[in-house]
């Protein structure tokens, strides 16, 4: 093999990765996929890198016949392919991610939707006094989950209807579990569950992560929620039914802002 | 081999985190990284070494504190700020000054300020002044450090073995040379040095992105292994709170720009020394930006000067916190 050849073997190898880099970004824009990685801030940046590795694969192949200063060895591209994989994986899987991160194909239009009319929806829930029901909508996820934290025992036997992913672990009190959804600040690696704390007979018939629909009265329950072995008081939904849904366009992830 | 349902959930369990997080940082990471090496290579392809040394004051300790606040015009976060303060450097700025616009330009950068101004509005405390005060001292003091170390040692280019020798100094670059002399970059027309300029950057990007993914792949890894409730069982202390503070910021890799709400999740209702140790080292170091100085610097200097920066952090906020507290 003559030492040209090698040569732009290396520009290609080079322009192939900036290549798969800008088509993957490209196809996790268009399926709506980015919305389970990070935050809809971060969308532009990310769409706006497949452009620059676009033109960086371009300026690759415009000199694929010069020698390069600087050759790279294999190992400089296989931890992108790495990160490709390893991406495809969990955008493609419900099963392995934390929590119902196998949001459908629409979620990213609902969640853009979200974050343009939450603004107004959450000051509206901040002032208005509590209603006789309490609905956990996608745009008031948020607030709503605060306002109940904040002060518990102001919002108990109010009646809650809540959707979210049913998770029981065994640090949880005795017939207890966790109607919660995933919220992420900035990225999936920042990701936390957020929900309430129910309560009701034959809980461990439901598997974690299944999408559920729970109703109930709201109480209160001491309870070690941060871990650091303090306990507080935190609400409680004493559930009146609770029951599989389909999951259909709601969000499991909220963005507070 | 048999394995219990329960051990088989939480192996999924730590798989799924493993993922998500791996995941996540490497695609909030990546385009900062790519704007970073964009910028670096844009520095090299059209500002001139004079230029660069011309804009810093000659005495080295003026030259830190205008380093310090250069982050406020380039809005960058930790993983952009690599490749800028190795071109710094490579522009022929001294090594202190280097190091004061790596630590700081992150805890500078508006988004950071807003967004823990943010995550902590109504909650009684300051927190975004005592991160960007606190952040600032602490920059200036390990800069100014390293710029003791310098004197000491005598020229630069001859203190190879001194401890922080190796940091994004000259003597660390002979694996990359820079790809054009600048006599003949500067010589060469627009067209050509943009074409020069996307060359940089593809270059630097993947050698770089290799050990970017590393540190986020390991950080990842620790983030699966630990959860990060186990830490808060360890607070009471304040030399232990702070130095979990630490060791989560390290640990967990956040980006700058969002680490103030899970900083405030984690420890604000529990320790107030996690929580400043927390928000002033994450923007500083962490584990994913130590591996991509791994590609300068020789591990044992590493080693020393993340040790040095966590120090200076720690004894900074377990110091200044009762103070902070009660403002």
């Amino acid at each position: 093999m003559s030492d040209n050849h090698d040569i732009s073997a290396v520009r290609l190898a080079r322009s192939l990765t900036f290549l798969a880099l800008s088509f993957f970004i490209s196809w996790l824009a268009q399926n709506g996929k980015l919305s389970t990685l990070v935050h809809p801030r971060m969308n532009l940046w990310i769409e706006g890198a497949g452009v620059l590795f676009l033109v960086l694969a371009f300026v690759q192949m415009l000199r694929l016949s010069q020698r390069p200063r600087r050759s790279d060895p294999i190992s400089f591209f296989v931890p992108i392919i790495f990160v490709v994989a390893i991406t495809f994986i969990f955008v493609t899987s419900g099963t392995l991610a934390p929590a119902d991160l196998a949001a459908n194909d629409d979620s990213l239009a609902v969640e853009n939707a979200i974050i343009t009319k939450r603004n107004n929806a959450a000051a509206k829930a901040s002032i208005e006094p509590l209603p006789a029901t309490i609905q956990f909508d996608d745009d008031r996820y948020w607030t709503i989950y605060n306002r109940l934290y904040d002060d518990p025992v102001a919002a108990s036997g109010h009646k809650v209807v809540i959707q979210g992913f049913f998770r029981h672990t065994k640090s949880m009190p005795q017939g207890t579990a966790l109607i919660a959804r995933n919220l992420m600040w900035c990225c999936s690696a920042d990701m936390s569950e957020i929900g309430l704390v129910a309560k009701g007979p034959d809980l461990e018939r439901l598997k974690n992560s299944t999408w559920v629909e729970a109703s109930g009265r709201l109480s209160t329950i001491s309870y070690d929620f941060s871990g650091s072995g303090k306990k507080s008081e935190i609400p409680l939904l004493v559930l009146d039914s609770l029951k599989p849904v389909d999951k259909g366009a709601t969000s499991g992830v909220i963005f507070p802002f | 081999m048999y394995v219990t349902p329960d051990v088989e959930a939480r192996i999924r369990g730590a798989m799924g985190i493993f993922i998500s997080t791996l995941s996540g940082l490497a695609f909030e990471t990546i385009p900062f990284l790519l704007l970073g090496t964009l910028l670096s290579a844009a520095i090299q392809s059209f500002v001139p070494d004079r230029a660069i040394r011309r804009a810093f004051p000659k005495n080295h300790y003026l030259s830190i504190l205008v380093a310090l606040g250069l982050g406020v015009l380039m809005p960058i976060c930790e993983c952009a700020t690599v490749p800028l303060a190795k071109r710094l450097r490579e522009k022929g700025l001294p090594l202190s000054t280097a190091v004061a616009f790596l630590l700081a330009a992150p805890l500078v950068n508006p988004m950071t300020i807003a967004s823990t101004y943010v995550a902590f509005n109504g909650t009684g405390h300051a927190v975004f002044l005592q991160r960007l005060g606190l952040g600032l001292v602490a920059s200036f003091t390990v800069a100014a450090v390293v710029e003791l170390f310098s004197r000491r040692f005598g020229a630069l280019e001859e203190v190879a073995a001194s401890p922080l020798a190796g940091l994004i100094g000259v003597q660390s670059f002979p694996a990359t040379p820079l790809l054009f002399p600048e006599t003949k970059a500067q010589a060469a027309g627009l067209g050509t040095r943009i074409i020069d300029m996307f060359e940089h950057a593809s270059y630097d990007f993947l050698d770089m992105a290799r050990y970017l993914i590393a540190g986020i792949s390991i950080a990842a890894l620790a983030r699966a292994c630990i959860p990060a409730s186990a830490l808060s069982k360890y607070l009471g202390a304040p030399a232990i709170a702070t130095g979990a503070g630490l060791g989560s910021a390290y640990v967990l890799s956040l980006c700058s720009s969002a680490d103030a709400f899970v900083g405030r999740s984690l420890f604000a209702p529990i320790s107030y020394n996690a929580l400043l140790g927390f928000l002033v080292l994450g923007p500083m170091l962490d584990l994913k930006n130590t591996i991509l100085l791994a590609r300068f610097v020789k591990p044992q200097l590493l080693f020393r000067f993340v040790i040095l920066v966590a120090l200076v952090v720690g004894i900074l906020v377990f110091a200044v916190t009762p103070l902070m507290e009660a403002l």
